[in-house]
């Protein structure tokens, strides 16, 4: 029995015993910029933060990833962004626009303050972060909106096939004219091509730049 | 009981759970120690700045993060990963990591005869330094079995294997080929519109059935096919390569070959005849198989051109081309009208005010009539050249809107073909550089740069010259280690006064400095040896000049057969960077041999020798790298009808550890009966060790110890014991040379001095006391690209230390001597100056003097030269009775004269040295007297006379 008892005491108080514990790693990479474990779980964070949802959850495997994946397209088009441009903007007034309209999703401004305490980030973090955001979807416009060309005829066939169906569905009576709606079926039918030609444009920066995915 | 105890202490370990890592409960804990656990040999004190996180801190989730990035930033790791281990007061801090490996050196085994092992290395596309992991070899290994399939061999197996280096972070890269039996040609089908037989395209290629087709000879075989459809008349004909299909069963091949033939094209010249060769030269549709009109009108300007170099300065050329209606064929026509043949006599300048005539003629290629070019140097595409080349040298002088217009006059001075150009300038004003600016440097870097800067203020201004001062700012950072210096420069419009001010925008970047120096591929070379030569260091910027000249160095022990100094992955925006130093040794043991002839009057029994021809033979056996300290171990031997010998010696270069001094030790026996007097059996030992001052200069000091044994002795008996003993000479030596000669073995300019002292003393060990000055001095003139003018003149002087006695005086085998196709070729090997008054062969004599002057005039690309040649000097009895005025001898015993030569040599370049033939004519040859016992035992004097005519075959210029 002290025997025994004498092996649980080393046990506790010998550290050589105690496993060692990963708290970070890097698991992806552009060329020498590695992306770790810690900057993907806060981007997941964020992303529940900006939809008015507690970040305090960690993410499982899938959202890892996701969070992971979104973190090497963001870098690949700053990046785009940087090379065309040059020094990237700081954009504050931007920032704030996405901030403010994050603090609107949450029920009251206590449970808006308990989420950005949970983000572990201070504002000017927050900012600089979303202010990344703000530059990165604007290179996204810039590069593939000349692009995203739009026939007349694609915009009426959308509003045949699709819009009219969903307004009578909604039954709100009899739909709008083409005329009146053009312009917002225009740029849906934009930014449906823009996510056409992201998907492809992203496909090919990961070819392009030395990505790669880690699991060590 | 036990049981129990075993499985408390198992009931306690699972009560503690494994823990999430994002939600470690460290965070916080005090850091007690930080340590990196790793395939390489890296600990963390070689990354002070990248650890944001440090010992003594809390533990905190943002800087490990930071760490984390920083680390792997460096590129040093291609796999990282930040643990916690519970420490009593606290936490230990392990990054675990798995290390980047870099490519270092290469190998190949097994690589077929027929296939390069460097075209493997180079197919592998693995570059010295890159990054590289175990992942990349399947990668590799394909390229290097395309490779050998290109070649023929379908069944071969490669294999590449990593060797790392914990140490060095390098991994010797280890590729395997094993190629097996390559396929066999079995047969070729030639697809397409053919209007030739097969049996002809198949030979045409050099194809054979049952050969094996190396990707270079299926190359060669298309491109002749090519070249065949060119001498048919179908110079757009175009043969590729469809399929190479294997058959496995008998590993055969067949090729299947898709021919377009193209038009057949008939190319006639009118009005003149050019040959068919030039024709091939000049014509686009020959050259590039072009048919556009583009093509034609280029054919038409080369024509033009090639008239006019020939003197027809007013030549006309208008080309024609017609196609037959189904275009499988075309004809060309260029009807040409020479005109006249001309004169171009000269050019004039006018309205030059800043450049001097001087100053624009040498920036032309148009060249007035002269010796050498009756027509001149004429043409309407040189004119137009030289037109922009003034228009440039104006422009590099400021005088930015200048205009240049030639002007022909067809009848100079009223002669009919007399060609002359007027040159017309309109300068304009000169744009000068108000002020200039370097944005982004420091002061001491701004001084640095100024005064090497074109663009300072005061100066002419061009575009050009700004453009040359950037590239001058690019280099000067590159070589200070910003290899990523970015210099962008603007000017201002001109002010009304004609001046802009000008800018430069620079940002230096990051300074990349040397972390350390690797030394790998030395198998047998020590490290230290190749370490002495590296001008990089660790510490020190990343400068391109140190590391081309450590190349330069490495290059110049002659132990290297290459030599590669890269840095560890060039591409990881690193400040700090590990240098790779890559050596491939050379093969240890070189053999040399080589054969020729001499022809030149030599050995007989008549004192001046018998016109022969001497074969020789050598053979040089060299071990390099002895000891693995780049010295040098060589055996060399020589067999001729004049000379037979054999010598070993030791060269240590960078002796004992200095770069600018080396040291020989060299042993030598030797037959030799060069001099018609006697044979001379030699055996010499002799240390020498030469200091270097520059590529130029050096000092050579040597101590000889030799003994001479003169044999066969072919004058008086009574002479025999003074001059015929063997001789012990040891002899303490001086040389001084200064070489600028632009090519030491057939010099068109510079100039060579040598000056050389020696003593040989009884103190030394040696029977006679004498000593020797020597010197040369050659100079070298290039009269034009066609002519160059040589001058060598040597002087020789030896004296006894003490009173001439007959047991002092100098051994015949030291003695000088004189002749032949290396020194005066008034007369044949070693037969100027004194003779024996009895037999009448040369004595030698205790002084010597030579001048030589050589007009040499190269033609034919400088593969033929014609020289003319003048030789004046002789050996002297001593220095007292030389006389350089003298021309004639006061009798047949009197030698102390200046004999004068002339003659003609024709000369042609070999890759070994222009071979030689020279003719010369004594004007005054010697008249010398042998006393003939064969009938009066008193003697009867002969007096006689050397031959006028001397000939000479070697190789090598004569100085």
């Amino acid at each position: 029995m002290a025997a025994g008892l004498l092996l649980i005491v080393t046990g506790l108080a010998e550290p050589r015993w105690a496993k060692a514990e990963v708290v970070d790693r890097v698991i992806a990479s552009i060329g020498n910029d590695a992306i770790t474990q810690s900057e993907a779980v806060d981007e997941y964070r964020l992303e529940r933060f900006l939809a008015g949802e507690s970040p305090q959850a960690l993410p499982d495997p899938a959202q890892l990833e996701a969070a992971r994946d979104r973190l090497i397209d963001q870098r690949l088009l700053l990046l785009e962004a940087e090379t065309e441009g040059g020094k990237l903007p700081d954009l504050p007034e931007e920032a704030g626009k996405l901030l403010a309209q994050a603090r609107e999703k949450f029920p009251d401004e206590s449970a808006y303050q308990q989420a950005v305490r949970t983000l572990g980030m201070d504002e000017q973090t927050l900012l600089r972060r979303l202010a990344l955001q703000v530059v990165t979807l604007r290179a996204i416009d810039q590069r593939l909106r000349p692009a995203a060309w739009v026939e007349q005829k694609e915009i009426e066939t959308y509003y045949q096939n699709t819009f009219v169906p969903q307004q009578a569905r909604r039954a709100a009576g009899p739909p709008p004219p083409l005329e009146d709606v053009e312009a917002q079926i225009r740029e849906i039918l934009v930014q449906k091509r823009i996510d056409e030609l992201l998907t492809a444009w992203l496909t090919e920066l990961r070819s392009s730049h030395q990505v790669k995915i880690h699991t060590f | 009981m036990a049981f129990l105890a075993f499985a408390s202490v198992i009931a306690v370990c699972l009560a503690f759970p494994s823990r999430a890592s994002a939600q470690s409960a460290e965070w916080g804990q005090q850091v007690v120690g930080m340590r990196l656990e790793c395939d390489a040999h890296l600990t963390l004190a070689a990354f002070p700045n990248e650890l944001a996180q440090k010992v003594g801190e809390p533990l905190d989730r943002r800087k490990i993060q930071e760490t984390l990035k920083n680390l792997f930033a460096t590129g040093r790791f291609r796999e990282l990963r930040a643990e916690t281990q519970p420490t009593a007061g606290g936490v230990t801090l392990i990054f675990v990591a798995r290390a980047t490996f870099f490519v270092g050196s290469m190998h190949v085994e097994g690589a077929p005869d027929a296939v390069d092992p460097s075209a493997l290395v180079t197919a592998s596309r693995l570059r010295l330094g890159q990054q590289i992991e175990s992942a990349d070899l399947d990668t590799v290994r394909e390229r290097l079995l395309t490779v050998l399939k290109e070649n023929g061999y379908y069944s071969a197996k490669a294999d590449s294997r990593l060797q790392p280096n914990p140490e060095t972070q390098a991994a010797d890269v280890d590729l395997t080929v094993t190629p097996g039996a390559p396929a066999r040609l079995s047969g070729v089908e030639f697809q397409g519109a053919l209007s030739v037989p097969r049996e002809r395209l198949m030979a045409a290629t050099g194809w054979r059935p049952g050969k094996h087709l190396t990707s270079t000879l299926l190359e060669r075989g298309l491109f002749k096919l090519h070249q065949f459809y060119g001498k048919q008349g179908r110079p757009q004909a175009n043969a590729t390569l469809k399929s190479r299909t294997l058959n496995p069963e008998t590993n055969t091949e067949k090729l299947v070959v898709q021919v377009e033939e193209g038009p057949l094209v008939h190319v006639q010249v009118q009005g003149a005849h050019v040959s068919s060769s030039t024709l091939r030269e000049l014509l686009p549709v020959y050259r590039e198989g072009s048919l556009d009109a583009a093509a034609l009108a280029s054919g038409e300007e080369n024509l033009r051109e090639y008239f006019q170099g020939q003197g027809y300065f007013w030549a006309e050329v208008k080309g024609e081309q017609k196609s037959s209606s189904n275009g499988s064929k075309v004809d060309i026509t260029y009807k040409v009208v020479r005109g006249e043949p001309g004169v171009f006599v000269g050019f004039g300048f006018s309205g030059n005010r800043t450049l001097s005539d001087g100053e624009l003629a040498a920036a032309l290629t148009i060249h007035p009539t002269d010796f050498f070019r009756e027509s001149g140097v004429f043409t309407s595409k040189g004119l137009t050249r030289d037109v922009a080349a003034l228009r440039t040298l104006y422009d590099s002088r400021g005088f930015l809107a200048v205009r240049v217009t030639p002007r022909r006059e067809d009848s100079y001075q009223g002669e009919a073909g007399h060609l002359f150009v007027h040159f017309e300038f309109e300068e304009g004003p000169q744009t000068r550089v108000r002020q200039l600016r370097l944005e982004g440097l420091e002061e001491a870097t701004r001084n640095g740069i100024w005064h090497s800067l074109f663009s300072r203020p005061g100066q002419p201004y061009s575009p050009a010259r700004a453009q040359a001062d950037r590239e001058f700012i690019i280099d000067y950072f590159a070589d200070r280690g910003y290899p990523h210096a970015a210099v962008e420069w603007s000017a201002s419009e001109p002010s009304d006064a004609g001046d802009v001010d000008v800018v430069f925008q620079i940002e230096p970047g990051d300074q990349e400095k040397i972390r350390r120096v690797v030394v790998i591929g030395n198998e047998h070379t020590r490290e230290g040896t190749i370490r002495h030569e590296l001008v990089v260091r660790s510490g020190d910027p990343l400068r391109q000049s140190n590391v081309l000249e450590s190349q330069r160095r490495l290059y110049d022990l002659g132990t290297f057969s290459q030599v590669q100094i890269a840095p560890e992955d060039p591409q990881a925006p690193e400040a700090v960077r590990t240098l790779l130093v890559n050596v491939e040794e050379a093969r240890r043991w070189t053999v040399g041999y080589g054969g020729g002839v001499e022809v030149q009057r030599s050995g007989s029994n008549q004192p001046e020798g018998q016109l022969k021809a001497s074969p020789r033979l050598s053979l040089e056996v060299s071990r390099l790298n002895v000891g693995g300290r780049a010295q040098t171990l060589s055996l060399r031997g020589r067999l001729s009808t004049i000379e037979t010998g054999g010598a070993i010696s030791y060269l240590i270069p960078r002796f004992p550890t200095r770069r600018d001094l080396s040291l020989r030790i060299t042993g030598l026996v030797d037959r030799s009966r060069d001099v018609l007097t006697f044979t001379s059996q030699r055996r010499e030992a002799s240390v020498s060790l030469e200091k270097r001052y520059s590529a130029t200069t050096y000092l050579l000091g040597r101590f000889s110890f030799r003994r001479v044994k003169a044999q066969d002795i072919r004058i008086s008996t009574q002479l025999i014991p003074l001059l015929s003993r063997p001789a012990r000479v040891a002899m303490l030596g001086l040389s001084y040379a200064n070489d600028h000669r632009d090519e030491p073995t057939d010099a068109t300019r510079g100039s060579y001095s040598l000056a050389d002292a020696g003593i040989s003393w009884k103190k030394f060990g040696s029977e006679s006391d004498f000593f020797r000055i020597a010197g040369q001095n050659a100079t070298y003139y290039q009269l034009n690209p066609h002519l160059i003018f040589a001058r060598n003149t040597r002087f020789a002087v030896e004296s006894t230390l003490g009173p001439v006695t007959p047991t002092t005086d100098i051994p015949l085998p030291e003695r000088f001597f004189m002749g032949g196709s290396e020194s005066h070729r008034g007369f044949s090997i070693n037969q100027a100056g004194p003779r024996d008054a009895e037999s009448g062969f040369p004595l030698g004599g205790k002084a010597l003097f030579l001048n030589t002057l050589e007009l040499r005039a190269r033609f034919a690309d400088n593969r033929i030269g014609l020289v003319l040649f003048h030789d004046a000097g002789n050996v002297f009895s001593k220095i007292q009775r030389m006389r350089l005025l003298k021309f004639t001898q006061s009798s047949p015993t009197d030698f102390d004269y200046t004999s004068h030569a002339a003659g003609l040599g024709i000369r042609y370049r070999t890759p070994v040295g222009p071979v030689r033939f020279d003719v010369g004519y004594n004007f005054n040859p010697a008249r010398y007297q042998i006393l003939d016992r064969s009938v009066d035992p008193a003697g009867v004097v002969e007096v006689r006379r050397l031959p006028h005519f001397q000939f000479f075959l070697s190789i090598g210029q004569s100085f």
